[in-house]
């Protein structure tokens, strides 16, 4: 693993699809990193489980992401190199960073950024390629 | 700070000092870079660029002068020559920053826009090369430490004005400088010998080679270097270039100049060797407006983008219309820019890799990249993976397969939609090939459709390359239905357990069920949860192993492991290919075109007119009433298979199409092949001649016709 990336890991996740209107009034555990990646699907990071929000709602067990968690500093310099849309100043976004479609969690003292655990190789290349 | 030393110049050395740009230097030494022509100082007048360290035009009147630079002459009016050295092939570092606004100048108008609202300034003096500005908008800048993409909410360009250079003859002499120019030569102790300053557009220049007399009106003076201050022009090219966008021009940029008076004569384009006598003839033949001159005469399309020629071609248009056309539009890029830089930042789309990626490399297998993902092609030896499938058990890596999950009160009706098929009629537990068709009654891609239980909710599998654009179709085409759709291709591998003793080694890992045809339960298999799916791409018994990705290491080395007495081996995509070619099944894309109807790909079989209103279906109805033209038959051979692609002949040597698939079946023990065949008088020929053998139309499949072997 690159020297920058704090830690690589498989995420346990849950993403959810269902009706917009129930998903804007659903409650997740408070320990779970709500990603809200379209009006009708929500991404819940260490999570191996969710309440269905209504009853035609698809709650999949996702073992398919990697999160790369990054110092701030790396964070920062990552976006500028390789993504062409500012960064959250706090919380969620999502885009593509060098290339490849991802999502970060701005947090204080470390950024998350979570990919396809099918491109997720490709991504650490392309992270040292800007960063080092 | 730079220190002095030497380049060279075609060879020749030039010394320079500290800090001194590569004309400075080589005007000092008697050089010219392009042999003449005026030269400013800001980067428009192409009688300054040069070849510097393998890159081409670049404007020696902004580069800083380095030890050891090799520089070369460039020709000026003709063809790019090949760089004499190969270019520094560094990596070119990006910077992407935001602002809400960003200025580009740094004069007096630009300051005092970026002063009022608190932007900053991009500014060549300062290092800040603008190469373009591009939607978004986007204003792309070179630097010395690379390339900068600002991404703003406005630009405000401030470039200010150009000085005009002269057009007459003669201008293409040495010794030409604008007043910028000279002031810096003369700071840097350049000797120009006997100058004159003009400040009306001269009758024409003098001299071989460099200029010795200029005559202005009925003077003619003579001198060693004429200084040009003739008036300005807009510097509009980044305005012209960002029309349309959320661009403001304030300052000289902005203004709508009076052109010059028109030349009679002179060299009006000298990046393309344009005279005014040239535009005259442009014009005599019809190009008479400013985009038309422009195409017609080249007048404009060169190193300088216009800087020199698009007032006088203004004021040549003028002449003959008495109307002050607007100059032409302006496109990115606005200065020479290298491939690095301009792809700097850029990236290829990845490649994804299956879960089983790393195994398959373990394995030997030589990957490639195929459907859009990296996948095995083989692993040692096609033979024995083809074996595998036939005689005992193989297992396959299918996780690239697109994979959605269907729920909703709508989703039959959005499937129904979708496929022209009747999903009403897939019942709990079974599934179904389909097509999906567009508009047009083509075919777009082909896959399953499984319903779960006694609710509405469904699995469907698409071909690997189709996930993506699958996506965005079906939500398209349901976005006003009741229905949640989930893309799980990135997110589920797949294992395909296959071969006559498929059955016998799931047993082994706990999964025991039997399971027809076109059924899918959800089980453990290796204690791992999966949706096994009975179907055969082979002609063999077929289970495919849905599951999570993470744990797909596990089951493939619990398939190997459990059986390994059964001679188990993982087969790689050269292997399935053939497999499934004896089969007759075909892959979309590589069989079907993009004018493929379910009746040319002979799979009208699949479209249930009677299942409502689903995509294609007026197409298909209308298609079905014409004769048919071509369709994608079988084809078999006693020679070696042909190359994917090779032409199909007739009898009496006229087209009749191509081969899309063809592999030598071992056991079959002759080619076989499917190929693109137009119909002949209403019917597709018995015979075709393929690389001059001829080859024999037959039924489909090749392989165990009746099925008995995948059933099982």
């Amino acid at each position: 693993m690159a020297e920058f990336v704090v830690a690589r890991e498989l995420v346990a996740a849950v993403r959810i699809a269902a009706d917009p209107n129930a998903l804007d009034t659903a409650e997740w555990p408070a320990d779970a990193t709500e990603m809200r990646l379209a009006p009708d699907e929500v991404l819940l990071l260490d999570m191996l489980d969710a309440a269905a929000p209504e009853p035609h709602a698809i709650v999949f067990p996702d073992t398919g992401w990697v999160r790369f968690v990054l110092s701030p500093e790396d964070g920062a310099r990552l976006f500028e190199g390789a993504a062409t849309w500012p960064p959250p100043s706090l919380g969620f976004g999502q885009g593509a960073i060098a290339g490849i479609p991802a999502k970060v969690v701005v947090g204080p003292e470390r950024w998350c950024i979570v990919v396809q655990a099918v491109l997720a190789d490709d991504f650490e290349d392309r992270l040292g390629s800007v960063l080092t | 700070m730079i220190g002095s030393g030497e380049f060279t110049f075609d060879g020749e050395a030039v010394p320079f000092a500290a800090g001194e740009h590569l004309l400075t230097a080589l005007l000092r030494a008697g050089l010219h870079p392009t042999g003449g022509g005026t030269l400013c100082a800001e980067g428009h007048s192409p009688h300054c660029v040069a070849e510097v360290d393998g890159v081409a035009y670049v404007h020696t009147c902004q580069t800083i002068a380095r030890d050891g630079m090799l520089v070369r002459a460039q020709p000026i009016g003709d063809a790019p020559v090949l760089p004499s050295v190969a270019p520094s092939v560094r990596p070119v570092v990006v910077r992407n920053v935001h602002h809400d606004v960003l200025v580009v100048g740094g004069g007096e108008s630009g300051r005092a826009a970026a002063a009022s609202i608190g932007a900053p300034i991009v500014d060549a003096d300062d290092g800040g090369e603008v190469i373009g500005i591009y939607p978004g908008p986007m204003v792309v800048v070179r630097t010395d430490v690379g390339m900068v993409h600002h991404h703003v909410e406005r630009v405000v360009v401030a470039t200010g004005v150009l000085p005009l250079l002269p057009v007459c003859p003669g201008n293409d002499l040495m010794g030409l400088y604008t007043p910028k120019l000279a002031e810096r030569l003369m700071a840097a102790g350049v000797d120009l010998g006997r100058t004159v300053t003009v400040v009306d557009p001269p009758q024409r220049f003098e001299g071989g080679g460099r200029v010795s007399a200029v005559v202005v009106g009925d003077e003619r003076i003579e001198c060693d270097a004429v200084i040009v201050d003739i008036g300005t022009t807009p510097n509009d090219v980044l305005a012209r270039m960002g029309a349309g966008l959320a661009v403001d021009v304030v300052g000289g940029a902005a203004v709508v100049a009076t052109p010059p008076l028109c030349p009679a004569e002179g060299m009006v384009c000298p990046c393309n060797q344009t005279t005014m006598a040239g535009l005259a003839d442009a014009w005599e033949r019809g190009f008479t407006s400013m985009e038309l001159l422009k195409r017609a005469s080249l007048a404009g399309t060169g190193v300088c983008q216009g800087a020199v020629c698009s007032p006088y071609l203004q004021s040549f248009i003028a002449d003959r219309t008495g109307t002050l056309e607007a100059r032409f539009t302006a496109r990115p890029v606005a200065r020479q820019a290298t491939l690095s830089e301009i792809a700097a930042g850029r990236h290829h789309p990845a490649v994804p890799r299956t879960s089983l990626h790393a195994v398959h490399e373990a394995a030997g297998a030589t990957m490639d990249r195929l459907g859009g993902w990296w996948r095995p092609w083989i692993y040692s030896d096609v033979d024995a993976e083809y074996d595998a499938v036939r005689n005992a058990v193989s297992i396959g890596d299918v996780g690239t397969l697109g994979k959605f999950i269907v729920s909703g009160p709508d989703a039959e009706a959005a499937l129904q939609r979708l496929v022209p098929t009747d999903v009403s009629t897939i019942g709990p537990g079974r599934s179904r090939y389909i097509l999906m068709l567009d508009e047009r009654g083509y075919v777009l891609d082909d896959g399953m459709i499984l319903r779960e239980g006694e609710g509405e909710r469904f699995f469907m599998t698409l071909t690997s390359g189709g996930a993506s654009f699958a996506e965005m179709w079906v939500r398209d085409w349901t976005a006003d239905l009741d229905v949640r759709w989930m893309n799980v291709t990135m997110a589920m591998g797949a294992i395909n357990v296959t071969g006559p003793r498929a059955s016998e080694l799931l047993a082994r890992l706990g999964f025991e069920e039997p399971l027809p045809m076109l059924h899918h339960i959800h089980a453990d298999v290796a204690d791992v949860a999966c949706r096994v799916v009975r179907l055969s791409f082979t002609g063999e018994v077929s289970f495919e192993l849905h599951h999570p990705c993470a744990r797909s290491g596990e089951l493939w080395q619990a398939l190997l492991d459990a059986g390994a007495d059964l001679g188990v081996t993982p087969h790689g995509l050269d292997a399935l290919s053939r497999l499934r070619l004896e089969k007759g099944h075909i892959i979309v894309g590589q069989d079907s075109d993009y004018d493929s109807t379910p009746r040319r790909l002979r799979h009208d079989w699949m479209v249930d007119l009677d299942s409502g209103d689903f995509i294609g279906r007026h197409a298909i109805e209308r298609t079905n009433r014409l004769a048919l033209d071509k369709q994608l038959v079988g084809l078999e051979g006693d020679g070696p298979p042909p190359f994917e692609g090779a032409v199909a002949w007739n009898s009496d040597g006229t087209y009749a199409g191509y081969v899309t698939s063809a592999a030598w079946s071992a056991t079959l023990d002759r080619s076989v092949m499917l190929a693109w065949i137009r119909a002949v008088d209403g019917a597709v020929p018995d015979e075709v001649l393929v690389e001059g053998t001829v080859v024999r139309r037959v039924e489909l499949p090749f392989y165990d016709p009746k099925g008995v072997r995948a059933r099982g």
